[in-house]
């Protein structure tokens, strides 16, 4: 029979089943498989932001450790007044850098330890 | 702030754009050669459009440590004009010609389905110049260009990605059977 007070056929009418029954079931599978169809790599893909961020951290902390391995094995014989002269000398141009070889803007390479640019 | 923090926050993320990038490359070749047969093409096409994001990601925290630096005070006309820097002009525009590279490529991908697909082929190949200014960036501007762990890893790295060009070129037919999956599966990221 035609529901004709509200415009419906049969075939509409099991229409609206389909996607009432369609609606049910996203309802109980959840919105989750669907974001994870949206992105196939998604926990490779927070690996890898992880990742980079990790070595992000390493990589600059080995960096300051080795800085201050460096600048602590020159700073070392300094209390000798005779090797003092020797060391601004090797703090004022230091070897890795390459950025050693332009001049300062400013006034700070005067302190070699705390403004050395090597490794 | 220590003193030199931004310093090492430069070339820290620096080296892990240039790593990035260096991966999403290996990643695209891997979608058109399928060199390794393993991995879903949806997979690695995913991974490789993300690995491209991270790096323009990467490359913003190096720029940012280098213009909070106090050391050199890169301006922004340092920063984005190529040959303005001071220090190192050739080596430095380099890099400044590869962030513009990868910026145009990682667009384009983003508006793939929006152009016209041979313009998206054509600033897509760019990356490869990406790839190839970037480690020459690393290698001669930056203070780690000296770094023997550096240097070894651009070397392995370069000869992985030659490899994977060299079976690109040389095996036209599997290439071209995998990018016809790529553009099945949507994009060619």
């Amino acid at each position: 029979m035609t529901d004709r007070s509200q415009g419906l056929t049969p075939e509409d009418l099991s229409a609206e089943d389909r996607i009432k029954r369609l609606q049910e079931r996203r309802t109980t599978v959840g919105a989750t498989p669907r974001a994870r169809r949206r992105h196939p790599a998604a926990r490779s893909r927070a690996l890898f932001a992880g990742l980079a961020l990790a070595s992000f951290g390493v990589v600059g902390a080995s960096m300051a450790a080795t800085q201050s391995i460096s600048t602590s094995t020159v700073a070392a014989p300094a209390p000798a007044p005779v090797v003092q002269t020797a060391v601004p000398a090797v703090t004022a141009s230091p070897a890795p850098s390459s950025k050693a070889t332009t001049p300062a803007p400013t006034g700070t390479r005067s302190a070699p330890v705390t403004r050395t640019r090597g490794s | 702030m220590r003193d030199q923090t931004w310093w090492y926050v430069a070339r820290s993320g620096g080296i892990v754009a240039w790593a990035l990038a260096a991966l999403a490359v290996i990643w695209g070749l891997q979608l058109s050669t399928r060199l390794v047969r393993k991995p879903a093409p949806a997979w690695v096409l995913d991974l490789h459009r993300f690995l491209g994001g991270l790096a323009v990601v990467f490359v913003g925290v190096h720029l940012l440590g280098l213009a909070l630096d106090s050391f050199f005070s890169f301006g922004l006309a340092e920063l984005f004009v190529p040959f303005a820097s001071p220090y190192k002009p050739t080596e430095v525009a380099l890099g400044v010609v590869a962030m513009y590279l990868l910026v145009a490529v990682e667009v384009t991908s983003l508006l793939m389905k929006r152009m016209p697909r041979r313009i998206w082929r054509g600033v897509h190949y760019t990356s490869y110049a990406v790839f190839v200014l970037g480690t020459m960036h690393g290698l001669l501007a930056g203070t780690d260009g000296s770094n023997v762990v550096f240097r070894w890893a651009c070397l392995i790295v370069s000869g992985i990605v030659l490899y994977m060009t060299l079976v690109r070129i040389l095996a036209p037919r599997r290439a071209g059977a995998s990018r016809s999956t790529a553009d099945r599966a949507g994009t060619a990221g």
